[in-house]
């Protein structure tokens, strides 16, 4: 059974839902696409700003590469 | 929580060695001359993920050895992430990872370089996790096999796109 009486998904459907592979790859996904964004409009132009964001950007790298390799052990 | 503190452990002692011997080639290489060789490589690990050319990239072939596992339940689980972390024993379906190992020998700063380590270990703490939530039965990897492909383009294009914006971002 997917869904209950009222026509709405399961907590288990749900869980399944929420973490299918490609709905945990979103955040990953759009948290590069924000730290672009944040890089095109000259966000932390100021200095130490610029820097986190910087860090932020490489650690969001870090995921994705690492995420890519899910299914390895 | 050992598992995720060997994928961290693991994954920082990586980077740690790839920023120190960094530090020797970003001393040696001017950043033009870095950032177009990091390009170049780049775009080969974009069209490989995309399925159009084979690049075959170093990986050791094997599962973790599962030994491991039996040193019990705290050192075996910390040994295990330590493993996954360092990915030197292990499968490795994806260039990505050794993009960000090229990304730390030639551009990154050494903080950039310890940050992307990290998140690189917290995200292979991802899958059994999602895994187990998902039900534990192996449905997980199956979805992720269906969608192999569009998750190596997506991931790939995120990553470059990624360091690119770091870049930018200390740039300035």
């Amino acid at each position: 059974m997917t869904t209950s009486a009222t026509g709405t998904p399961t907590p288990g459907r749900l869980r399944r839902i929420l973490l299918h592979p490609l709905t945990v790859a979103l955040p990953l996904v759009a948290g590069a696409a924000a730290s672009a964004a944040l890089a095109a409009v000259g966000a932390g132009a100021e200095g130490t700003l610029g820097a986190a964001l910087a860090l932020l950007a490489f650690g969001w790298a870090g995921l994705n590469a690492g995420y890519a390799n899910s299914g390895s052990t | 929580m050992c598992f995720g503190l060997g994928l961290q452990s693991g994954a920082l002692l990586v980077v740690l060695v790839g920023a120190i011997l960094g530090g020797l080639v970003q001393a040696l290489l001017p950043l033009t001359v870095r950032l177009s060789l990091f390009g170049l490589l780049a775009v080969a690990v974009l069209i490989r993920e995309a399925g159009l050319v084979k690049l075959p990239v170093p990986e050791n072939k094997r599962l973790v050895p599962e030994e491991v596992q039996h040193r019990g339940r705290v050192v075996g689980t910390i040994q295990f992430g330590f493993e996954m972390g360092t990915g030197m024993r292990t499968y490795s379906p994806s260039a990505l990872p050794h993009l960000v190992l090229l990304a730390v020998l030639l551009v990154l700063p050494f903080p950039g370089a310890l940050v992307a380590g990290a998140g690189f270990g917290a995200a292979r703490w991802i899958m059994p996790a999602a895994s187990i939530g998902y039900g534990g039965d192996g449905g997980w990897e199956d979805q992720w096999r269906a969608n192999r492909r569009l998750l190596a383009v997506v991931t790939a294009l995120a990553t470059v796109t990624a360091i690119a914006a770091g870049l930018a971002l200390i740039a300035r």
